[in-house]
């Protein structure tokens, strides 16, 4: 519980944070939340799940500070709580710190945007929490392990992909990749680190295939973030590595190769693993059909030139990550065995084939279209069903039986119903 | 105006003083608690609305004056006549300050439902019952006071009940009474058959509510019953039985009335900050007092029904903060507003001091400890 101090600090500054002109006092519960998250880095510093994904938390947001030249008061404690919900061990906090995070984007969004952007950062408050709503049933309802671990899924899918429905963050182009990498890879990556895998050691490779399938209409950027959710949940310390390359998500520049080499290498190590937990069939079958579709996100990445001074700065910050990690953590070389060389040359074929029919325009390889978000259909929008206005009777367009209920609850005749049921009830009583 | 305020004012302390100090030692804590709910009613009264006319004053100092003689009451029996008695003013007071309406319905007017909770009432009673069925009546009665403002949610005007101190005094007084009902006369009721399911019943009435008022167009109304669930989400936690749960519906109870009327009934001015962080907290969304108490009330337990009852209670209240898929800032800038008061600058502070509870009560002690302990101070 101690990761939530930061509510303590940063709520009562709150009105201050949205204020553009706010001047020094607007960063005063930043450099508090600053001093806060060192604490509880050094609380953890015996623990590489909790202080690594900090760690890469920290180089994302220099890597944006860099490009941007500035960031924001509520953008930098929307950044601290996320940093929180890595910190904290237990799965309620996290939700916790999600909600915060995502509560002070919205204020950021709310803040520096028109009016009908405005609308969008309340209403997104609502989006925000609807994607944590599994995981905290799971937690309140005290779901079991792999149950619990489902959930946690459904949350992460909501949260990571724009496919099959879109993100809350991802609706307008506008908001910049920072901001969604906080929202999807961070947040996730927080309530991935806190669970044990080890009891459901097929997961690894059903997540692969999850991903696979979720490929179908998503970015890049959210496949290589499952895939490396799905090498932390093999083991801790890869997925540690794994994510030293998110800096390089934030911009979309010639990186992407290095990203793309890396997903491989993931891919590669899931099915080699798995190769000796499920049958060898199963998982070269699987592992060759996820390499292909897999693929198709990678070759279809639009690059945007950009300078070299950035893009060496992202590839630098990255690689210094690595090797702080590799230092510090405890990595072996693993041996790749047939199942990763299935996946590798089935990944690598389909990358060069898709990638040289790109420009063909083929329906084939686009990616699919999602659904609308539910929050935004018309089904339960207010005031469609019922017609508040005055009269003795609700006037309903509703069908025959409906409209009979609804002039029997304005009946008088229903209180002499009531009463009745009440005598009965003490009759019953007095029996 | 003034002497109105005044009345109330002279009249809440006198009445406090007195039962103060009449109260055994083990009722004092209520009366303290009854005091903060109606003081805070009076305090955050934005719109002046108790001292608008002489009725009101009357009628608030005799609800509060029942309220303290139902938790001064030794015995079930003196405690449900004044219970009762308070209850059927606040639904009076709603008729009081209600706009004119057509129609005839009985089930139009909160004085139906009044009535129905003062025929439980009667009926628990009733010396020859058994008392699992009297407690039965009993639930009933504060289930129909939770949801005194749905009888005449279709009624034309009764938008403006959100946020109105009626709203509040009946949060206030069924909270009370809920708690006060539950701790001192049947504290282990919960754990009996067949009350133990009412941890699940409660809740699912609350998502019936909820989804009934997802299909209602005006956010007044929709906020009406938001506090009508949140009157039986203190019973609830006040049923549960557990110790900890208790404080969190007496931290709920505080928060919910005084919310109903820090809630700001103006339209919004997008650049006014404070004015949309109060008419939010209102909703109980993250970051405002009442998000602190939901937490802090559904905090994981070992009853399994509990458990469920909490995952039901997250259910209801997200149905309530989806109806913010539908918030739009008016294109015209409102209409200038009196300046910001004294009462506004309160019931900010209290809402955020309200929110950082959430780390506050449990999570500085434990930090300082951690400090005290990496420190070297304990070995």
């Amino acid at each position: 519980m101690n990761e939530l101090l930061l509510c303590a600090i940063f709520i009562p500054l709150l009105f201050l944070a949205p204020r553009k002109n706010v001047g020094a006092i607007g960063w005063v519960p930043v450099i508090c939340g600053v001093a806060c998250t060192s604490y509880f880095f050094w609380l953890h510093v015996g623990e590489s799940t909790m202080w690594g994904g900090v760690t890469v938390l920290l180089a994302m947001t220099v890597s944006e500070a860099l490009e941007k030249k500035s960031l924001s008061v509520p953008l930098s404690i929307s950044a601290l709580f996320f940093a929180q919900s890595l910190l904290t061990p237990s799965t309620g906090i996290v939700i916790l710190c999600i909600a915060f995070g995502d509560l002070f984007l919205n204020i950021e969004i709310f803040v520096n945007s028109e009016i009908s952007e405005k609308n969008r950062a309340i209403q997104n408050i609502c989006k925000g929490l609807f994607s944590v709503l599994p995981v905290t049933f799971g937690v309140l309802l005290g779901v079991g392990n792999i149950g619990f671990i489902g959930l946690m899924a459904v949350t992460t899918v909501l949260r990571l992909f724009s496919w099959p429905l879109p993100r809350w963050i991802s609706e307008k182009q506008k908001d910049p990749s920072y901001f969604k990498l906080l929202v999807s890879t961070i947040s996730c990556f927080a309530l991935w680190h806190v669970q044990d895998f080890s009891t459901f050691p097929e997961w690894p490779m059903i997540w692969l295939a999850i991903v696979a399938l979720l490929s179908l209409g998503s970015e890049y950027a959210e496949v290589y973030a499952a895939l490396t959710l799905a090498v932390f949940s093999l083991s801790p310390v890869y997925g540690l590595l794994g994510a030293t390359f998110w800096p390089l998500l934030v911009h979309r520049g010639k990186s992407a190769y290095l990203v793309t080499l890396v997903a491989l290498a993931s891919g590669v190590l899931v099915c080699d693993v798995s190769s000796r937990i499920l049958s060898e069939n199963t998982v070269y079958t699987l592992g060759a059909l996820t390499a292909i579709i897999l693929a198709r996100p990678f070759a279809f990445y639009e690059i945007e030139n950009r300078l070299w001074v950035n893009e060496s700065k992202d590839i630098f910050l990255s690689l210094v990550l690595l090797g702080f990690f590799i230092y510090f953590l405890p990595v072996k070389v693993p041996d790749i065995g047939p199942a990763g060389s299935v996946f590798a040359g089935s990944f690598l074929l389909s990358f060069i084939v898709v990638r040289s029919l790109r420009s063909k325009h083929l329906k084939f390889f686009s990616p699919f279209r999602g659904l609308k978000d539910p929050l935004d259909q018309n089904v339960f929008v207010p005031g469609v069903k019922f017609n508040e206005r005055a009269g003795t009777q609700i006037n309903l367009d509703e069908g025959y039986y409906l409209s009979r209920f609804y002039s029997a609850l304005e009946s008088e005749s229903y209180l002499v119903w009531l009463l009745g049921l009440l005598g009965v009830a003490i009759y019953w009583g007095l029996k | 105006m003034k002497l109105r305020v005044i009345t109330v004012l002279l009249g809440l302390l006198s009445f406090s003083g007195v039962a103060f100090f009449m109260a055994p030692a083990s009722r004092e804590l209520w009366v303290i608690l009854a005091f903060l709910c109606f003081g805070g009613i009076l305090v955050f009264d934005l719109y002046d609305q108790i001292a608008s006319q002489w009725m009101n004053p009357i009628i608030f100092l005799l609800i509060y004056a029942l309220i303290l003689s139902a938790v001064l009451e030794v015995g079930v029996e003196g405690f449900w006549r004044d219970f009762a008695g308070a209850v059927f003013l606040v639904s009076l007071l709603f008729e009081q300050n209600a706009n004119q309406w057509t129609g005839f319905g009985a089930l139009r007017t909160t004085l139906t439902p009044a009535l129905i909770f003062l025929m439980l009432v009667f009926a628990q009673s009733l010396p020859s019952l058994p008392p699992e069925v009297s407690y039965g009546f009993s639930l009933a009665a504060l289930i129909m006071a939770s949801y005194l403002e749905l009888f005449c949610i279709f009624r034309e005007g009764s938008a403006s009940n959100a946020g109105s101190f009626m709203s509040a005094l009946r949060v206030a007084c069924v909270g009370v009474g809920a708690l006060f009902y539950c701790s001192v006369f049947v504290p282990n009721l919960a754990h009996q058959m067949p009350y133990n399911i009412m941890s699940v019943v409660l809740p699912g009435i609350a998502v019936l509510i909820a989804l009934f008022s997802a299909f209602l167009n005006h956010w007044r109304r929709r906020q009406t019953l938001f506090f009508c669930n949140w009157s039986l989400f203190i019973f609830w936690e006040a049923l549960s039985g557990e110790d900890f749960r208790l404080y969190a519906a007496i931290g709920a109870l505080l928060g919910g009335a005084w919310t109903v009327m820090m809630t700001l009934r103006d339209e919004i001015d997008p650049e006014n900050y404070k004015q949309l962080y109060l008419k939010l907290s209102a909703w109980g969304i993250p970051g405002s007092f009442l998000f602190t108490m939901i937490i802090f009330g559904i905090s994981p337990s070992q009853d399994e029904l509990l458990r469920r009852g909490s995952a039901l209670w997250v259910l209801s209240f997200f149905i309530f903060w989806a109806g913010l898929r539908g918030f739009k800032i008016p294109k015209e800038r409102p209409s200038a507003r009196p300046s910001w008061s004294w009462r506004e600058s309160l019931a900010l502070v209290v809402t955020l001091v309200g929110a950082s509870l959430l780390a506050g009560v449990r999570i500085l002690p434990t930090v300082f400890s951690d400090i005290w302990i990496r420190a070297g101070g304990i070995k």
